[in-house]
């Protein structure tokens, strides 16, 4: 009753700050602390470093809970536990009130459900979260794929705002329904982490309760307890050793094979990524696709990746620069760097305001036949919008004006410009010679309908912004 | 002949002439006193003058030499507009309808200055997007005046629709500046380059500022003064500010030559041909003719030499377009109708005045106590925003105003100042300003900003 009434409370407060609070990198950090996948992941790739002192504090200390209880995380805090126990409750209620032959037959005569049965024979899957969990933690070391979102906390914050958060929500959901504790035992990373750190412990920290604990559980049948201490110091010495020296053997080989793997890929390769990535690979890895980049950026650049050909970066944050319609300015302001702040991973590495400029986004650049300095119009839009000092007005004797030019060392593909640019006067042959058109440095000045088609015609604008890796 | 020998006949024809010579010189006599000067000089066909009043420079030594000389004045006046382009027009009928004498010079022949003879026919900086999303039209007062009329005269304007920045035809706003200026019985002087300033022997007693007088005219018959008790300087590059000694800045900027061309709507498409519509220009009020800016290299539109240089290249440019034009299949109807008479220069001298406009104030809405008009910008965030009084009044020399692009601005801002609604604006404000201080007996610096606002008002000005 009493994990109970904890993981209601831990559930409440925590709705009740992703809605006030979400968008804060302070109580985002503190909030991704409590879980210790999130926690592990960020040690293993020094991110903890830049965490602060208090999210350290939470993240240690549910470190210390799990070693001392096992699995005190799923049993005590876990707020999408406490969502399985409401549909657990429902569940049997349903059960219940169904009054399904079946189960009650083998309620009584004590035989296991067919759900129970599949489960057992199909061992793999006892030890698929820990599995999701080693690989995560490895992908991190290596680079690759890892499963940093199927976190508990990562799919109930996302929930919030992203699509697939809430399909996965209730995808577990249904699961309980069927299998119960499928989710929680068989396939959560989290709780595979927490059972590493609970086995761990058992074979370094030696015990007449662990002996106890092992023969209980059946982690090992095949432990004799000769010298169990001595056996227990072996055991650890050589997990240790072999995973230092697997890590320095296997380090360079992973992650050429991984970087193989990357360049077939290379389609997935995004456009546009946000300022502050890491390079793909690792950012593939340490994002967590919790959507919250995407919930603070202020100017709606950031979006999510929808493109499932691409797996590697599904659900991940890019760059989308087109604007929804003609009052939209989609740019990257140069005052923010609210995204790189809320990383609770360090897949966006902190970027101060004034290293702002030193970040490069896109390439930028112009086609004069949709200037409108061409079309002799006094426009200075850009020149007035950039905040970087990167365009200056050059002499064209083509043009017998001075054109804007970018000045790629200054240039950050901000996409202020663009964002900006009226384009080019979209006049057709047929109005000039109806005398039905008018000359404006403004697209406010068009007609409605002329704004319509601006947006859905491509390149009316004097600027585009291109991939650096182009 | 003897009075008893005159007949009938011959009395009432000697009458008839006497009354017709009173007459005729009554009339000489009520015309008005600007056409005396004129007059008194004026030759009888076939008289020959010698050239003995001639009084030319000397060359002294290689050193130019100009005999200094008495200045006769031509007229004295209340107020005193230099420039009748946009803003010295819209000053000048403000201040008379303001109840004040003025006096309006201008060098050229026309009235309307650039948005004429430079043939800058579009007006930009029409709306504005206020706060709340609408659209404002800033341009009220006299320049919404002027712009009604417009539309009723034919080829008057075009594109006077809600959200739209309208055209108008250069020859119909110069016809239509003269029945408002005559209507508002203004002082006319044109064909007078204003070339220099009087200032008064003693200086202002509270803050030793030079004052200004009036200016001096450069006519066919030799310098005149204007003598005035207020001088606004709507020449747009301050030629009256910066002869009497104004503190004032001086920028370069680009400068071009429009032009317009005839029988566009001539043109056929001829397939498999791409008709140049960047050279096709922009819509007029008349039908088939289209004006064609030119933005033009940067160069200093105070120097002679900068000027004829661009003259010369902007004209072969011009031809050039026209020339492909031409030789375009399905173009050869379009003719080249008129090179811009004035020279399009945008930005030369600006005042420095006890308040500058920036454009960093501006996006963020800065308001003035100041506030004496209301301009709007014509691209980007299509703000708007206040003319404070303080950019029209120079800071160092009393009694003079100015009006127009070079009120006091930081480039960024000048860029956006030149366009019509705020040459529209800050003339209209300057007129009534002048006029207020002649009326109150005070000097520009003193103005009494409660009432410049409230005759605005009344005038159907917009303050924001």
């Amino acid at each position: 009753m009493k994990r109970w009434v904890l993981k209601m409370a831990i559930f409440l407060i925590l709705a009740v700050l992703f809605h006030v609070s979400g968008h804060a990198p302070g109580v985002m950090e503190g909030i991704h602390a409590l879980s210790p996948l999130l926690f592990l992941a960020n040690c293993v790739t020094g991110f903890v470093m830049t965490l602060g002192a208090i999210t350290v504090f939470f993240g240690i200390g549910m470190l210390i809970l799990c070693v001392w209880k096992r699995r005190f995380f799923c049993r005590w805090a876990c707020p999408l536990g406490f969502f399985q126990d409401v549909l657990r409750l429902c569940r049997s209620k349903i059960r219940k009130l169904l009054s399904i032959k079946k189960n009650i037959e083998e309620m009584n005569t004590g035989k296991e459900s067919f759900s129970r049965k599949f489960l057992r024979k199909v061992t793999v899957f006892q030890a698929l979260g820990r599995i999701l969990a080693l690989v995560t933690l490895a992908s991190l070391i290596f680079g690759g794929f890892t499963f940093l979102f199927l976190d508990p906390i990562i799919i109930l914050h996302g929930a919030h705002t992203l699509n697939w958060c809430r399909y996965a929500l209730v995808g577990i959901g249904v699961t309980v329904l069927i299998f119960p504790n499928f989710w929680c035992y068989f396939m959560c990373p989290c709780g595979g982490v927490q059972e590493i750190i609970w086995r761990l412990r058992v074979f370094f920290i030696y015990s007449k309760k662990n002996e106890e604990i092992i023969e209980k559980e059946k982690i090992s049948e095949k432990v004799t307890v000769q010298n169990p201490k001595r056996r227990a110091f072996f055991q650890g010495v050589g997990v240790v050793a072999i995973s230092i020296g697997g890590y320095f053997l296997l380090k360079n080989t992973v992650k050429n094979t991984v970087k193989k793997v990357a360049e077939k890929a290379s389609s997935a390769i995004m456009k546009f990524r946000l300022p502050g990535a890491l390079p793909e690979e690792e950012f593939w890895a340490r994002c967590t696709r919790c959507g919250a980049c995407k919930g603070v950026c202020p100017t709606g650049l950031v979006t999510i990746s929808s493109d499932k050909s691409e797996p590697m970066t599904y659900a991940t944050p890019i760059l989308d620069f087109t604007p929804k319609n003609t009052e939209d300015r989609i740019f990257c302001d140069a005052e923010c760097t609210a995204c790189t702040e809320i990383c609770p991973t360090g897949a966006l590495q902190r970027v101060k305001q004034d290293e702002k400029k030193n970040v490069r986004l896109a390439v930028c650049e112009f086609n004069y036949e949709l200037c409108r300095r061409y079309y002799q119009m006094e426009c200075s839009i850009c020149l007035q919008n950039c905040p970087y000092e990167a365009l200056t007005e050059v002499w064209s004797d083509e043009s017998y004006s001075k054109i804007p030019v970018v000045n790629a060392d200054l240039c950050t593909g901000c996409g202020r410009c663009v964002a900006f640019c009226p384009g080019e006067p979209l006049i057709s042959l047929d109005d000039i010679l109806g005398g039905d058109d008018s000359y404006s440095a403004g697209v406010e000045s068009q007609t409605g309908e002329l704004l319509e088609t601006i947006i859905e015609t491509t390149g009316f604008k004097a600027l585009t912004l291109h991939s650096i890796s182009e | 002949m003897k009075l008893s020998e005159l007949t009938r006949r011959q009395w009432m024809k000697n009458v008839g002439i006497g009354l017709g010579a009173a007459s005729v010189g009554l009339g000489v006599g009520n015309q008005d006193a600007k056409a005396d000067f004129v007059t008194k000089k004026v030759a009888q066909r076939g008289t020959e003058y010698t050239g003995a009043e001639a009084t030319p420079c000397k060359l002294v030594d290689g050193k130019i030499l100009r005999p200094a000389a008495e200045i006769p004045t031509i007229s004295e006046t209340d107020v005193l507009i230099v420039g009748a382009g946009p803003a010295g027009c819209c000053a000048a009928i403000a201040a008379a309808r303001a109840g004040v004498k003025v006096t309006l010079v201008e060098r050229y022949n026309h009235f309307g200055g650039l948005a004429t003879g430079g043939l800058v026919v579009h007006i930009l900086g029409h709306w504005t997007t206020d706060a709340n999303g609408k659209k404002v039209q800033v341009v009220q007062g006299i320049g919404e005046e002027m712009m009604k009329r417009l539309e009723g005269m034919p080829n008057g304007i075009c594109n006077r629709e809600f959200g739209r920045n309208p055209t108008l035809d250069s020859e119909v706003y110069k016809y239509l500046l003269v029945e408002m200026l005559t209507e508002a019985n203004v002082e006319i002087f044109l064909h007078s380059w204003a070339i220099d300033s009087i200032i008064d022997d003693n200086p202002d007693a509270k803050t030793g500022n030079p004052v200004v007088k009036g200016v001096l005219i450069q006519t066919k018959l030799g310098p005149h003064a204007i003598l005035a008790k207020q001088t606004v300087d709507c020449t747009g590059d301050g030629d009256v500010f910066a002869t009497c000694g104004c503190a004032y800045t001086r920028r370069m900027y680009h400068i071009g030559l429009p032009c317009r061309l005839g029988n566009v709507d001539k043109i056929k498409q001829v397939e498999g041909v791409k008709i140049p519509r960047h050279l096709l220009g922009d819509i007029t009020p008349v039908k088939g003719v289209r004006w064609v800016n030119m933005n033009g290299p940067d160069a200093d539109g105070l120097d002679v030499r900068d000027l004829t240089r661009l003259e010369l290249n902007h004209r072969k440019q011009i031809w050039k377009n026209y020339m492909t034009l031409k030789n375009t299949p399905g173009c050869e109807e379009v003719f080249l109708l008129e090179t811009a008479p004035q020279m399009g220069v945008r930005i030369t001298r600006v005042i420095e005045g006890t308040e500058e406009m920036t454009l960093e104030d501006a996006k963020a809405g800065k308001v003035y106590d100041s506030c004496v008009g209301y301009g709007g910008a014509w691209g980007g965030d299509h703000i708007g925003w206040q003319i404070p009084y303080g950019c029209l009044l120079s800071k160092n020399v009393e009694n003079i105003l100015t009006a127009g692009r070079s009120i006091c601005g930081a480039p960024s801002m000048s860029e956006l100042l030149r366009v019509y609604p705020n040459c529209w604006s800050s003339g209209h404000s300057a007129g009534v300003a002048a006029a207020v201080c002649v009326l109150n007996n005070t000097t520009a610096r003193d103005a009494d900003l409660k009432e410049v606002r409230r005759i605005l008002k009344e005038q159907n000005a917009y303050l924001g």
